[in-house]
């Protein structure tokens, strides 16, 4: 069941990325790659991911900005999009769901916890 | 009158500055000229035919002087006279005259002419006279002997006396008791060398009014030569106004909360407030007359007196030295950070600054701390990013996700994991600090059991105590089940105070942890140890951040100086209380107040 659902994970920092998406993979599930948000643009253009894992803090349009978008639009509203973030202030949380983020995780991942804290937004 | 008369009138018609009177044997004006005219401001209508004893003043008309100078001219050819005369509307003047007796071909008289000019020293005097009493300024002229010669009427209202009651009284009696003494030795000496100046320069002044008040005044002394003599003319200035004014500034000066310097052109200290003495050390009479450099630091002293040139050059209230960081110098050689305000004040003794001072330590300090905050609020996002990937791929390969190991790789890559997350807890703390201390900690109130989280933290912290075989005793109230503050946070002090209790231990040592209610609202919880005990300078080091204590045992366990000081921070964020007690050799024992329930409004 879970090998047909599709993460996409957006991160700037090339081995976060691995790391995240070596896990799930690990755990079965298919992963798409992006390091920007321009790239997370196209690539959910070409083809609806299941989940996003959003690093917030992105170059150029960040993290919060790409969720925004995605939620203002009727296309794209329904992705649920999980904030990565490794501040751990209350206010990051709160800018978060803000944007319209459906939950956040803080980083560093824990890899063992990983794969429970995102199936319930599948 | 002959003809040749008539031609010699003329000319004496026009004399201006004279004024000529022709007069029949009798005295009665036959002939005037316009100087008579000018001098006694009569037209000739008014005076023809008269008896020229109407120029005469009262008194000398009484006692006859002017038939006495008739026939004194007659007699003797001319008579010369000086004294007041009386002209139109009553107006006096003082002239000096000269009456010749006019005789005919046979020697028979036959009238008087009447040279008469207004003396010159006398027309100054009036002029004087006019200008004393119009003056704004009370004005009295003082002869050599200290007798009031001439006052004007602001005198009279100064000091409330008439006029009469004044002249050829002693100057004396302008001044109080106390100065009637020694006054006419001042006159004397100032007499004997005369020059205009102000009297008593530097002195308080003062004068007497007739109904016995005193009153303090500033007065100019002008000596002049007259008739009479020599003689002084004395300004009298009442500046009871002015020195209210001034008692009214150093009161508020005195009282202001600020530092607060009063600087004169020459760069000295010209008034100082309490406030001043308290923030430097310094007592006011050590300050007073002494350059204002002595509370700079030494290296900034050469550039002052540029700066304070600058300043009087163009004086404007404004902040001082806008852009540069300014110190301030105390009695006892320490510095400290200042804010400086300088007004520009004009004064009679030149213009003046005033300076005032904030001591801005504090300010410094916190800003310091906000910045240091700031930054590793800002830091620990980068510091937290390696420590994914570290802690991230040796789980997967511990978890042997990736593939099978062996029991040392396995080992190698725990150690690994271990440090990385023994990093990332003290990443946490550094965070946590900065958060606290930069005011971005809110605290979650929650209802909790107290046996619950501290037998669970005991737990997390078994393996330590075992390895050293230290015994946990546990001795709670039965007082106290739930409260109802931020649990995570006092988990996160609990584990702090037992984890050091336990790494200060000795082998086989023990720790206690007792809880007991303190009063209707707190509740305390003591951890004792049996260790090394603290020494009396260390326990003022210990909640420091990043201070630790220099003991061997210090060294050897992984600290970062960090626990206590955020314990202490989470407590007082509670308004909770915490301290230590301690005996070299004997053991230490932390205790802290903490409230049973906290109110988050």
């Amino acid at each position: 069941m879970t090998t047909e659902k599709i993460i996409m994970i957006v991160d700037d920092n090339a081995t976060n990325l691995k790391l995240a998406s070596d896990v799930l993979e690990i755990e079965g599930f298919h992963v798409v790659r992006c390091s920007d948000a321009e790239g997370a643009l196209a690539s959910i253009g070409k083809k609806h991911p299941d989940l996003i894992l959003m690093d917030i803090a992105l170059p150029g349009i960040d993290g919060l900005e790409l969720t925004r978008m995605l939620k203002a639009s009727d296309d794209t509203r329904h992705i649920r999009v999980i904030a990565l973030t490794a501040f751990a202030m209350k206010q990051d949380h709160e800018r978060a769901l803000a944007a319209g983020c459906d939950g956040f995780i803080t980083k560093p991942i824990d890899t063992r916890r990983f794969k429970d804290q995102i199936i319930p937004y599948l | 009158m002959k003809n040749t008369d008539e031609l010699h009138w003329k000319a004496l018609d026009e004399v201006d500055e004279y004024a000529i009177l022709l007069l029949d044997t009798e005295g009665h004006v036959k002939k005037w000229n316009k100087g008579a005219e000018k001098l006694k401001g009569y037209r000739s209508e008014e005076v023809l035919e008269k008896s020229f004893k109407m120029f005469y003043t009262v008194e000398d008309q009484a006692a006859g002087i002017p038939e006495n100078l008739l026939k004194e001219a007659a007699i003797k050819g001319k008579v010369l006279y000086e004294g007041w005369r009386v002209g139109k509307n009553n107006r006096i003047f003082w002239t000096s005259e000269v009456i010749t007796a006019l005789h005919d071909d046979h020697a028979g008289l036959t009238g008087f002419i009447k040279i008469s000019r207004p003396h010159e020293g006398q027309l100054a005097q009036e002029r004087f006279r006019l200008v004393v009493e119009s003056a704004p300024n009370a004005m009295v002229l003082v002869n050599r002997d200290g007798k009031i010669n001439l006052v004007n009427g602001q005198t009279e209202k100064l000091f409330g006396y008439t006029r009469e009651e004044l002249i050829d009284h002693p100057v004396e009696l302008l001044l109080p008791e106390q100065f009637k003494h020694h006054h006419p030795q001042w006159r004397d000496k100032f007499m004997d060398a005369p020059k205009t100046r102000a009297m008593g320069a530097g002195r308080d002044l003062f004068a007497r009014r007739k109904n016995g008040t005193e009153f303090p005044v500033e007065i100019g002394l002008n000596p002049m030569e007259t008739p009479e003599g020599p003689m002084v003319l004395a300004v009298i200035i009442d500046i009871t106004e002015r020195k209210r004014a001034e008692e009214r500034f150093r009161l508020v000066v005195e009282s202001a909360p600020n530092a607060i310097v009063l600087i004169n052109h020459e760069g000295r200290i010209a008034l100082v407030n309490g406030a001043t003495e308290k923030l430097f050390g310094y007592g006011r009479q050590e300050l007073l007359g002494k350059e204002v450099e002595l509370l700079i630091p030494a290296r900034f002293r050469n550039m002052h007196p540029h700066y304070r040139a600058t300043f009087f050059a163009m004086p404007q209230m404004r902040p001082m030295g806008v852009g540069r960081d300014l110190y301030a110098l105390r009695k006892d050689g320490s510095e400290f950070p200042v804010e400086i305000g300088l007004n520009p004040i004009e004064s009679q003794e030149g213009n003046l600054v005033l300076a005032s001072i904030i001591d801005i330590t504090e300010r410094k300090v916190l800003e310091a701390n906000r910045l240091k905050s700031d930054f590793l609020a800002n830091m620990s996002h980068e510091l937290r990013t390696p420590l994914n990937a570290i802690l991230g791929f040796s789980e997967l390969l511990i978890d042997q996700k990736i593939g099978p190991l062996n029991t040392r790789q396995r080992q190698y890559l725990q150690d690994v994991h271990d440090s990385g997350s023994h990093l990332l807890q003290l990443i946490n703390n550094v965070l946590d600090l900065a958060k606290i201390e930069s005011g971005k900690t809110e605290l979650l109130a929650e209802i909790f059991s107290l046996s619950e989280v501290i037998t669970g933290v005991i737990n997390t912290l078994e393996s330590i105590a075992a390895k050293k075989e230290v015994t946990i005793r546990l001795e709670l109230s039965k007082a106290l089940s739930f409260v109802r503050i931020d649990k995570n946070k006092f988990r996160q002090i609990l584990y702090n105070l037992l984890s050091n209790a336990i790494k200060f231990n000795r082998d086989h040592g023990e720790v206690q942890i007792t809880t007991l209610p303190h009063d209707a609202d707190t509740f305390m919880v003591r951890v004792t140890d049996t260790g090394i005990g603290i020494s009396k300078e260390n326990l003022k080091k210990l909640f420091i951040p990043f201070v630790q204590l220099d003991s061997g045992m210090a060294r050897q366990h992984e600290g970062s100086g960090l626990g206590l000081a955020l314990t202490k921070n989470i407590v007082e964020l509670h308004r909770g209380q915490i301290g230590v007690d301690s005996e070299p050799g004997k053991g230490t024992s932390f205790w802290i107040i903490l409230p049973l329930h906290i109110n988050l409004t």
